[in-house]
């Protein structure tokens, strides 16, 4: 062993030790000042009653129902407000990522300004404005909703429409779509390797019946019942609203995100050489191959790193709906759950947990699309490929 | 003649840029629209229905914005609840703090980090001196700091502090030894993984537990150690991307030399690393200002926070739209500037020659 090796160890050991050290230390801490507060410890108090109500439950619930059902009707709401989101904010980014490219000035300055103004703002005041002055403030009372005929009501209580009962084979007819999601798959993988082995057929008729078939069903089998919102003199007694909370989040997180997105859309895009541009159009194809088949497939592979961070910036802020009181996982369970059973350590290192693994499953999601795209461009020119 | 040119001139123009395909002339048409829609609601609400002056909300008019409010509580946005008669200690407190700057500037000091080093001791003393009191100064409590001087301070203690953090666990990130880089690992990953919310909860609701009985250490110093262990993690992958775009030569050469570790990252890595990430630095300053507004979650009334109890004032109740819009607009010149100023450090910085100590 000699000097550096001896001192490497010196220095990690000494780190364990400090780091052991400072844990007792807060650990022995933390013992006394529970039990002179008489505060339990462990997760026990889970399966308590707990006895408060929660504004929008994707699952049921009543006040009867335990501490660990509250997690998890927080947890849904977090995954819930992240999805829509998610899919709103990837829109939008699209969407003002290509105006912003756009050969037209207008529309390409317009989309400078969207980009400028909404990013430079904190996301928190995003989400109050929102809720705050697009809802509270210029949304009709309930009185005076604003009615698009039988199957939109706009008021401060939030946005109502048809809700969906599902009849006897509501059931059949998912399995129907299942069966038909899987078939297109199954087509576009069997494609891909035809593609692959040299042969062109065509296969997209296929999938287009696939596609159709559960639209073409719907009517004949009636799996779902429609029923239109119904005023009663309070609140609506049928239907489905979607709470001005949950609108004000998603809306807000997805116009803020967004200005993130465009400019890595916008980046990407501009990062693929103009030579297989060139090349693509001395090849002979059309405008709308040449983005879908050269650039798009290539911007997306330099895209989907900063995309995936965006996303998961996404989820994180869904924790800002505290503000508003929408029912996230941070309100419901670091918010009210906390303050009723005083376990603040338990209760903060399972959110911090769940935060956590959820992030680590969307990075590895992305990481996993990531390859499956980058395989499809084939190997990349490794050193011994090169001549010298 | 000349004219009719001109003008024919920009007809065509027009033509080519705006009208030159169907769906181009939708497109501009509709933009057109939208844009002077919006540009005529908005002049009409902020000036000319706007009120500017009044001392309640009776003054509000419909369809117009009501100014005056943010007129009357003009000294509670910058200020917070700070006693009226003890305001003068704020603009000293900020101009002290600007004094420290001077170094900076100065050809003479050869060794700016030690200038940082000082910063880091002079500034909480400096502000809890003047702003807390109690040395001959009235004692006035944290929880009246407020406003934008409350969003200053938790962004410049935030992002001093997390510098030295930041490139202590981007080197460790990068480091041989096993244990030193697996903690840093965690430290980035954990920091990274969880929205800022939890860790202000952390905070001001667990740490009380970890300390010793009779130990209390004030709401405002958990969230500004909170808020920097948060922002170092983001900063150390910035530093982190820098550090890995520095060739293999740069390291090699320095060991040729014969620098050591430390002697090698300060003259020769670090110097590169920063003038590489100095955008990505200034855009992490920017989010960072931006999460200082998640104070208000945990009842300290920042920019953003202030507006609601001050929105609560019975004379102007229901004022929350203008005070957001106005903190807004703080928000959106704060983060502007910034961005723009990155843009001229990092123009200059890159006339600088790349080695040597951070002059």
């Amino acid at each position: 062993m000699n000097k550096t090796q001896g001192r490497n160890i010196l220095i990690q050991t000494g780190m364990i030790l400090l780091l052991l050290g400072l844990f007792t230390y807060f650990g022995y801490n933390y013992l006394e000042n529970i039990s002179k507060r008489n505060i339990g410890i462990g997760f026990g108090f889970m399966d308590d009653t707990a006895g408060f109500s929660i504004s929008q439950t994707l699952i049921s619930y009543t006040e009867a129902d335990t501490f660990a059902r509250t997690f998890v009707i927080g947890l849904l709401n977090t995954l819930l407000a992240s999805f829509i989101g998610i899919i709103l904010t990837t829109a939008l980014g699209f969407l003002v990522g290509l105006m912003r490219m756009s050969k037209n000035k207008l529309i390409s300055i317009t989309a400078l300004v969207y980009v400028e103004t909404l990013r430079n703002i904190p996301p928190l005041l995003h989400v109050l404005f929102w809720y705050q002055v697009v809802f509270l403030n210029v949304l009709p009372p309930f009185k005076e909703s604003f009615k698009m005929g039988e199957w939109l009501y706009i008021n401060v209580r939030g946005i109502t429409i048809p809700s969906f009962i599902p009849q006897q084979n509501a059931h059949t007819y998912s399995l129907l779509i299942f069966v038909s999601i899987i078939a297109i798959i199954y087509l576009s993988l069997v494609k891909k390797r035809m593609v692959l082995r040299g042969v062109h057929k065509r296969l997209w008729p296929w999938q287009l019946l696939f596609l159709l078939l559960p639209v073409i069903a719907a009517p004949i089998m009636n799996p779902y019942d429609m029923v239109l919102p119904e005023i009663t003199k309070f609140k609506f007694s049928s239907g489905m609203t979607m709470r001005p909370e949950l609108f004000s989040v998603v809306v807000a997180l997805s116009t803020y995100t967004s200005t993130y997105i465009s400019e890595i859309v916008r980046s990407s895009i501009m990062s693929v050489p103009l030579g297989q541009l060139e090349a693509a159009k001395s090849l002979g194809f059309p405008s709308w191959k040449r983005l879908q088949l050269i650039i798009i497939p290539q911007a997306l592979r330099t895209m989907i790193p900063p995309v995936t961070n965006q996303y998961l910036n996404l989820i994180k802020n869904t924790s800002l709906g505290m503000a508003v009181a929408y029912p996230d996982l941070t309100s419901v369970f670091a918010g009210t759950t906390l303050n009723q059973t005083g376990r603040a350590l338990e209760v903060m290192s399972m959110v911090m947990m769940t935060y956590l693994i959820i992030s680590l499953v969307t990075s590895l999601i992305m990481n996993w699309y990531n390859k499956a795209i980058i395989d499809k461009k084939g190997d990349l020119l490794s050193k011994e490929d090169i001549p010298l | 003649m000349n004219l009719n040119m001109s003008l024919k001139k920009n007809m065509t123009f027009l033509r080519k840029e705006f009208f030159n395909t169907p769906l181009n002339t939708i497109m501009t048409l509709f933009m057109a629209w939208l844009v002077v829609k919006t540009g005529i609601w908005f002049i009409n609400w902020a000036f000319i229905n706007a009120v500017w002056t009044g001392e309640t909300r009776d003054v509000a008019r419909e369809g117009g914005a009501t100014w005056a409010f943010i007129i009357t509580k003009f000294r509670f946005f910058m200020f917070g609840f700070y006693p009226k008669e003890q305001l003068w200690r704020i603009p000293v407190t900020i101009l002290v703090l600007s004094l420290t700057m001077i170094p900076y500037f100065m050809k003479q000091i050869q060794h700016k980090i030690l200038v940082m080093g000082a910063q880091m001791i002079l500034w909480p003393l400096i502000i809890s001196i003047f702003l807390s009191g109690g040395f001959g100064l009235e004692k006035i409590s944290s929880n009246d700091w407020g406003g934008l001087t409350l969003t200053f301070i938790l962004s410049i203690l935030g992002l001093l502090y997390s510098f030295p953090i930041g490139i202590i666990m981007a080197l460790g990130r990068r480091s041989e030894l096993k244990v030193i880089k697996g903690l840093s690992v965690a430290y980035i990953e954990f920091f990274r993984g969880i929205p800022l919310i939890t860790i202000l909860f952390m905070s001001s609701v667990v740490v009380p537990f970890f300390l010793p009985e009779g130990v209390s250490v004030d709401k405002m110093v958990r969230v500004v150690i909170g808020m920097t262990l948060f922002q170092s993690a983001y900063l150390a992958e910035v530093i982190r991307g820098g550090l890995q775009s520095i060739p293999k030569g740069q390291y090699e050469a320095a060991d040729a030399l014969g620098f050591k570790f430390g002697l090698q990252s300060y003259l020769i890595i670090l110097p590169q690393v920063l003038k590489m990430t100095v955008s990505n630095i200034g855009g992490i300053s920017i989010s960072y200002i931006k999460d200082t507004t998640l104070v208000l979650i945990i009842g300290m009334f920042d920019l953003l926070g202030i507006v609601s109890p001050l929105a609560s004032d019975t004379n102007w109740l229901g004022m929350e739209p203008e005070g957001l819009i106005f903190a807004g607009i703080l928000y959106w010149i704060i983060c502007f500037s910034i961005s723009r100023l990155t843009y001229k450090v990092e123009k200059k910085v890159n006339e600088l020659p790349t080695t040597g100590a951070i002059k």
